[in-house]
């Protein structure tokens, strides 16, 4: 029985901590790894957080932590069912730490997504989709082109 | 491809559980990275 309650995932990507901030946080650079979702806020503590799918939001949320280039946390809330729209808010932390070296740029990224309610209906479809979309995150960093994945993902619908 | 690594009958109070926890991560990063560039990661 699976009984876990947060879901964690930690990466090393060559790149710098304020690249990947930038990746985290710009719709532009969003949208070519996010399943072309626009991902929009001013970044400031208590501000909203929306994902945008063309005319239409598939989770929306509110700013707890924003500290540029390391740490950043904001509630999800889950827009793209009913089911998952009743479901109180959960929380995204992402945390990135500088390994960089002589040999080359490096950042250890962090993502703890927590604070489900009990049963969360939305914690495993996260669970499913967070591989995903760092996993092309990643390679977008380091290529320059993300990954190509036949998703069935909310905006690509 | 999707690649699921499982590592688990871990004795209660395990010291090697935490051990594994950060180098997994360490080392598939780096895998993934060699296979899609060619070169590994620049784990100091």
């Amino acid at each position: 029985m699976n009984t876990a309650s947060s879901y964690i995932y930690v990466t090393l990507i060559s790149t710098t901590p304020e690249k990947l901030w930038a990746a985290l946080t710009q719709p532009e650079f969003t949208r070519r790894y996010w399943f072309d979702t626009d991902i929009e806020s001013d970044w400031k503590v208590g501000s909203p957080v929306d994902y945008r799918c063309g005319d239409g939001f598939t989770t929306d949320g509110v700013i707890k932590q924003c500290e540029p280039p390391s740490l950043l946390a904001y509630t999800f809330h889950d827009l793209t069912s009913e089911e998952a729209s009743a479901e109180a808010p959960s929380l995204v932390t992402f945390k990135i730490e500088p390994l960089g070296s002589k040999r080359g740029p490096l950042v250890k990224l962090t993502v703890v997504h927590d604070k489900f309610p009990a049963a969360s209906k939305v914690l495993p479809k996260v669970s499913g989709g967070w591989p995903l979309l760092l996993s092309s995150l990643k390679t977008l960093l380091e290529t320059g082109a993300p990954i190509e994945i036949d998703f069935d993902a909310p905006c690509t619908k | 491809v999707k690649l699921t690594v499982t590592h688990e009958d871990f004795p209660a109070g395990s010291k090697v559980f935490p051990m594994i926890s950060e180098g997994w991560p360490s080392l598939l990063s780096s895998l993934k990275t060699l296979l899609e560039t060619g070169t590994a990661l620049p784990i100091a």
